[in-house]
C-alpha cells in the first residue's frame, strides 16, 4: 500500500479503481449526480491547487474562470449553435486569455493584497455575468444545449459519470506530471523562496503567469461540463462563495496534494448533499471547516494522513 | 582579462552609504575572499553582484560586459551562481530536489513535454538526477538525497545550499558565509570541497567570518571597511598590513574571534 501510494502514478491507480467501483454502492441516480459534481469541482481543485498548493499564491476569484468556460459553452451553444467541442475550446481560450492578460499586474502583487486582487476580478466576472442580461439571461440563469462530442449526445446519468470520471482521471495525470517536472518544481521553489528560485535562474514573474493561465484553464474546462451536465445556468456559478468553496476545499484536502484537492472537493461537495443542516448554513460550515483545518491540520487532510499512517508525504 | 571588474560601485540606503567608489578586479580561477568587520558593506556587495539589489552607481563587468541592474534569473543565466548568508533553502522539497532546481536552466522547460511526460523529457529528468545524485556525492550528502531538505541538520543545509549553486555549473561561485554557524568538522570539510571546485578550474568569491578558513583557502583578500576598500592582496600581505589591524583583526582579537 505504501509503496503503491509513493510511486509515481501509484495514487492514480488508485482513483481509477475507486472511479470504477464506486458505482456498485451506488443504490440510485442522486449519488451519481453527486459523484459527477464531485468530479467537477475536483477538477477546477486541482488546478487550483498548482496554483494555491503548489505555487503558494492565492486566488480568491477562480469560480469567475469556472463561469466564463460555463457561459461559454452556453452561450455558444444554446444561442449561436456552435458546437460544444468548439464552443468549450472558446471558453479555454477566452479564460487563459483573461487569465494571461490580469497575471502580470496581478501576481505581483503578494499576501492580502494578490487576495483582494483576485477577489476584485472573480467579482468583476460575476457581475458582468449578471448584468449582461441579453447574453446571458441575467441573474434568472439561461438553458444550455446537451452536450454531443463526436455526433454522440452525452445524456443520462451514466455517460456523464464515464465523461467526467475520464476527465478527472486525465487531468489529475497531468497535474501530477506537471509537478514531477522541472517546471513543477520551479512552481514550489516560487512557493518556499522567490530570492532563491531567481538566483537559481527561475524566471519567477513567468511562472507565476503560466500557472495562473493553466489554473484558469482548467477551471474553464470544468465550467463548459459543468453548464452541459446541469442543462440550466445561473451566475451563482461563478460568484464570490463558489469561489471561497473552491479555496476551502483545496486547503482542506491539503495544500500541495493533488490527491488532496479530490478529497476536499469530495467532502465539500458530497457533505451538503447529504447533510441537510450543512446545507442550510453553508456559509458558516466552509468558515468552521477553513478555521478548523488551519487550526488542527495546516497541512490539510492528505498530507496529514499520509504523514500519520506511512510516516512520508503523498 | 579579469572574470569580475567591478568600478566605482556605490550603494546607498536612504543617506548610508553601504558601500561607495569600491573598484576591484577578479581574475579568473583561484578563491577571493572579501572580509570585513559587520557592516562593512561585504552583503551589500555580493546583493549587487548576483543582481539581488541594484548598484546605484557604478558598473560591474562579468566577461567584459556589464551586468550591473541586470535580475538575478539572467545572471543565472551567465553562469553566476551564489549561497546565501541565511539559508534559502527550498524547504518544501526533498534534498535531490534542491539540487535539481539549482540546475534548472539546464533542464527540459517545455511546459507540453512536462504535461504529458514524453520520452525526451524522461530521459533529460534522469541524466539531471545522475549528476544531482553526483553532487550530493561529492558534498557529502549521498544518503540524504530522497529525504526532505526540512529533516537536514543546519551544516548539511549549507552544503545543500553549494550543491544547489554547483548544479547550475557556474562560472563564478558566490559563497556567502557558508561555514558561518558550522562546527569545527563541518567548516573542514567545506574547506576541502572549496580547494577540490578551485582544482577543477572554478573561480570562487567568498564572504566568510573565519580567519582560519580564509587565511587557509583565500589565494587573494579584498579587505573592506565602512564600504570602501581597506587593503588587498595574498593572505600574508593583508595579514600584516597596519590598516587591516588596526580596523579589522584587531577589533576581532579584543572581541575573542579568530585572529590569525
Amino acid at each position: 500500500m505504501r509503496r503503491l501510494l509513493g510511486s509515481h502514478h501509484g495514487g492514480l491507480v488508485l482513483l481509477v479503481l475507486a472511479i470504477l467501483l464506486m458505482p456498485l454502492g451506488f443504490p440510485n441516480s442522486f449519488y451519481f449526480d453527486v459523484a459527477i459534481n464531485v468530479g467537477i469541482a475536483a477538477i477546477v481543485c486541482i488546478g487550483l491547487n498548482l496554483l494555491i498548493g503548489y505555487a503558494g499564491q492565492i486566488s480568491l476569484g477562480h469560480a469567475g474562470f469556472f463561469g466564463i468556460g460555463a457561459y461559454a459553452s452556453a452561450i455558444l451553444t444554446s444561442t449561436h449553435g456552435w458546437p460544444p467541442l468548439l464552443a468549450l475550446l472558446a471558453g479555454i481560450l477566452l479564460s487563459g486569455g483573461i487569465a494571461f492578460a490580469v497575471a502580470r499586474p496581478i501576481l505581483a502583487l503578494k499576501g492580502h493584497y494578490l487576495a483582494m486582487a483576485t477577489l476584485g476580478l472573480g467579482i468583476i466576472i460575476s457581475i458582468v455575468l449578471s448584468q449582461e442580461v441579453a447574453l446571458t439571461g441575467g441573474p434568472d440563469g439561461m438553458p444550455v444545449d446537451p452536450l454531443t462530442l463526436f455526433g454522440f449526445e452525452i445524456s443520462g446519468t451514466w455517460s456523464w459519470y464515464w465523461l467526467v470520471g475520464g476527465t478527472l482521471v486525465l487531468v489529475t495525470w497531468l497535474a501530477l506530471n506537471l509537478v514531477d517536472s522541472p517546471i513543477g518544481r520551479a512552481l514550489r521553489a516560487v512557493h518556499s523562496s522567490e530570492i532563491a528560485a531567481r538566483v537559481c535562474g527561475v524566471d519567477t514573474t513567468a511562472y507565476k503567469v503560466l500557472v495562473f493561465v493553466v489554473s484558469a484553464v482548467i477551471a474553464s474546462l470544468a465550467g463548459s461540463l459543468f453548464a452541459h451536465f446541469s442543462g440550466w445556468l445561473t451566475p451563482d456559478e461563478a460568484d464570490f462563495l463558489r469561489s471561497i468553496q473552491f479555496v476551502t476545499m483545496v486547503v482542506l484536502g491539503g495544500m500541495a496534494s493533488t490527491f488532496g484537492a479530490i478529497v476536499g472537493a469530495a467532502l465539500l461537495t458530497a457533505l451538503p448533499q447529504f447533510l441537510t443542516v450543512f446545507q442550510n448554513y453553508e456559509h458558516v460550515m466552509l468558515g468552521l471547516v477553513m478555521v478548523l483545518t488551519m487550526i488542527f491540520m495546516p497541512r490539510g487532510l492528505v498530507p496529514t494522513l499520509a504523514l500519520r499512517f506511512f510516516g512520508d508525504r503523498s | 582579462m579579469s572574470l569580475l571588474l567591478v568600478e566605482r560601485l556605490t550603494r546607498s540606503f536612504g543617506g548610508v552609504r553601504a558601500v561607495q567608489d569600491l573598484s576591484f578586479a577578479i581574475p579568473e580561477g583561484g578563491i577571493h575572499s572579501i572580509i570585513g568587520p559587520n557592516g562593512a558593506g561585504k552583503t551589500t556587495l555580493f546583493n549587487m553582484i548576483s543582481g539581488v539589489l541594484r548598484p546605484t552607481r557604478g558598473t560591474i563587468r562579468f566577461r567584459g560586459e556589464n551586468i550591473a541592474g541586470l535580475p538575478p534569473e539572467r545572471l543565472a543565466a551567465r553562469g553566476i551562481s551564489r549561497t546565501f548568508q541565511n539559508l534559502q533553502i527550498f524547504f518544501n522539497m526533498s534534498v535531490l530536489e534542491n539540487v535539481l532546481l539549482g540546475g534548472h536552466l539546464g533542464l527540459d522547460r517545455n511546459v507540453w513535454r512536462a504535461l504529458f511526460r514524453l520520452p525526451r523529457l524522461r530521459a533529460a529528468e534522469r541524466r539531471a538526477r545522475a549528476e544531482a545524485e553526483a553532487l550530493l556525492e561529492r558534498v557529502g550528502l549521498a544518503e540524504w538525497s530522497d529525504a526532505p531538505a526540512d529533516s537536514l541538520p543546519y551544516g548539511a543545509l549549507k552544503r545543500l545550499e553549494i550543491a544547489r549553486a554547483l548544479a547550475a555549473r557556474p562560472e563564478l561561485l558566490l559563497l556567502d558565509e557558508p561555514a558561518a554557524g558550522c562546527n569545527e568538522k563541518e567548516t573542514r570539510e567545506i574547506e576541502t570541497l572549496l580547494k577540490s571546485l578551485v582544482a577543477d578550474g572554478m573561480t570562487i568569491v567568498l564572504v566568510e567570518h573565519d580567519m582560519r578558513l580564509v587565511m587557509n583557502v583565500s589565494d587573494h583578500i579584498i579587505v573592506l571597511d565602512h564600504g570602501r576598500m581597506l587593503a588587498e592582496g595574498r593572505a600574508e600581505e593583508v595579514r600584516e598590513n597596519p590598516a587591516v589591524i588596526e580596523a579589522y583583526l584587531g577589533q576581532a582579537a579584543v572581541a575573542g574571534g579568530h585572529a590569525p
